[in-house]
């Protein structure tokens, strides 16, 4: 078929090509001829749109936070336990970093 | 010992020479797939359907231009048995275009020499033809012109591409160097097409199903998933997972058409997230395919809370609550 932009009703840029439509994934690999049309669509003055609103760019760098933070605290749980079960005190630095992953999780 | 025969001891008629060529393409001659219609992977079609310009069958494009149409996947008899075909149907009346045709991917081994296309054609309405476009033009014989008077008929086209072509299309059109008059009820039905290199049409090639199913997930396929079906997908981070889909090899890094991301278990061709305990889901993000090679891609589930550590295993789940869920890899010409 020849290149045909009319399919098109959405376009979000990715980091290998362009999210079209919101289901389907296009490739930039000009052998590909959804990408053909998705040139053209940009050719007639069209932009993509980002690949994530800032909404969705915020939400995604707490999600690392998060799983950091998380991980953070399982690591140093030993501690706790050890001073739970044998009096040894749990290292200032390790305490204070404790926090600061308690206080970063939302 | 006996030496190989060379062209010099054909001493014989030169039909004898015709005859042992034509013999010698005997084996794959058909430089096109899916010509008996065999293979349908996006569809069944035996009702007749609406058909946008689009693939539809297998390798096969149904075309309209000013008018609309219907196509259906039929079964006809032939020769004591059956054969499959293609019916496109025009449901609207205009001066338009109503045709159905297939790119060959290798058309420049192919330019500037002798082929031969041949199909079985039923039409309704004069003028439907065997056509070629090569990109420079648009070929055409007497010899590959239905009557229109409602039977099966066994046209043929003899050709030579343009050395200089960019394309070489096989088509079954009413396009004659320009659009012609359509009236609703026109109808082409198209079976058994062959493209081989010669002069002479030979008897249709016929294959295995699953010979041609592998020649067209070259270019197409599609994954089909029930209802609950699961894939284990990895959790990236605690919203995010990640999994891998291996397929056959494409021709080109192909487009990724997924499932819609869905929560609960009630939605048409939907996809989901469980919860890392393996519930379904109240609220859930986004669903994505990317880093396609030509035989794998990635989904990337992201802003699924609830769903694991990063690390976990965790469950991609497939819902439909009619038919199946569907991926479609396509890279089609």
């Amino acid at each position: 078929m020849e290149n045909n932009t009319a399919w098109i009703t959405s376009c979000k840029s990715q980091e290998s090509g362009w999210l079209v439509n919101g289901t389907m994934s296009v490739p930039n690999d000009p052998a590909n001829r959804h990408c053909a049309d998705v040139l053209a669509w940009i050719a007639e003055g069209n932009t993509p749109a980002p690949e994530f609103t800032d909404v969705e760019i915020a939400a995604n760098a707490q999600s690392l936070v998060n799983s950091e933070s998380l991980a953070y605290l399982a690591s140093t749980d030993w501690y706790v336990t050890r001073h739970a079960e044998t009096g040894v005190a749990v290292p200032d630095d390790v305490t204070t970093a404790r926090a600061a992953a308690r206080e970063a999780i939302v | 010992m006996t030496k190989a025969r060379e062209n010099s001891d054909y001493t014989g008629l030169a039909a004898d020479i015709v005859a042992g060529d034509t013999a010698a393409r005997a084996g794959r001659k058909n430089l096109i797939i899916n010509g008996g219609f065999d293979v349908s992977q996006r569809g069944d079609y035996t009702s007749a359907t609406s058909m946008p310009d689009g693939y539809y069958l297998d390798r096969w494009v149904g075309d309209v231009h000013t008018i609309t149409a219907n196509i259906q996947h039929l079964t006809a008899a032939y020769g004591g048995g059956t054969i499959k075909t293609q019916k496109l149907v025009a449901t609207s009346s205009a001066t338009g275009i109503l045709q159905t045709y297939q790119y060959v991917e290798d058309f420049a081994a192919l330019s500037g020499r002798e082929m031969t296309l041949s199909a079985r054609v039923k039409s309704n309405a004069t003028g439907y033809r065997l056509q070629i476009y090569d990109g420079v033009s648009f070929i055409d014989s007497a010899s590959g012109i239905h009557t229109g008077g409602g039977g099966w008929e066994a046209l043929t086209l003899t050709f030579t591409p343009s050395t200089s072509s960019t394309s070489l299309e096989i088509r079954v059109t009413n396009y004659n160097a320009g659009l012609t008059a359509i009236t609703s009820g026109d109808y082409i039905e198209v079976a058994n097409v062959q493209l081989e290199l010669g002069s002479v049409a030979t008897d249709f090639e016929h294959r295995s199903y699953g010979e041609i199913l592998a020649d067209c997930q070259r270019y197409f396929e599609r994954l089909e998933y029930k209802s609950g079906q699961m894939i284990v997908a990895h959790q990236h981070n605690d919203t995010s997972a990640l999994l891998s889909v291996p397929h056959s090899e494409k021709r080109s890094t192909p487009s990724v058409t997924l499932p819609t991301a869905a929560v609960g278990n009630g939605t048409a061709n939907a996809v989901s997230l469980l919860t890392a305990g393996g519930s379904y889901r109240s609220s859930g993000g986004a669903v994505t395919a990317d880093k396609g090679t030509k035989n794998n891609f990635r989904i990337v589930f992201t802003s699924w809370p609830s769903s694991g550590s990063a690390g976990d295993s965790t469950w991609c789940y497939f819902m439909s609550n009619t038919g199946t869920s569907q991926i479609d890899i396509d890279a089609e010409l």
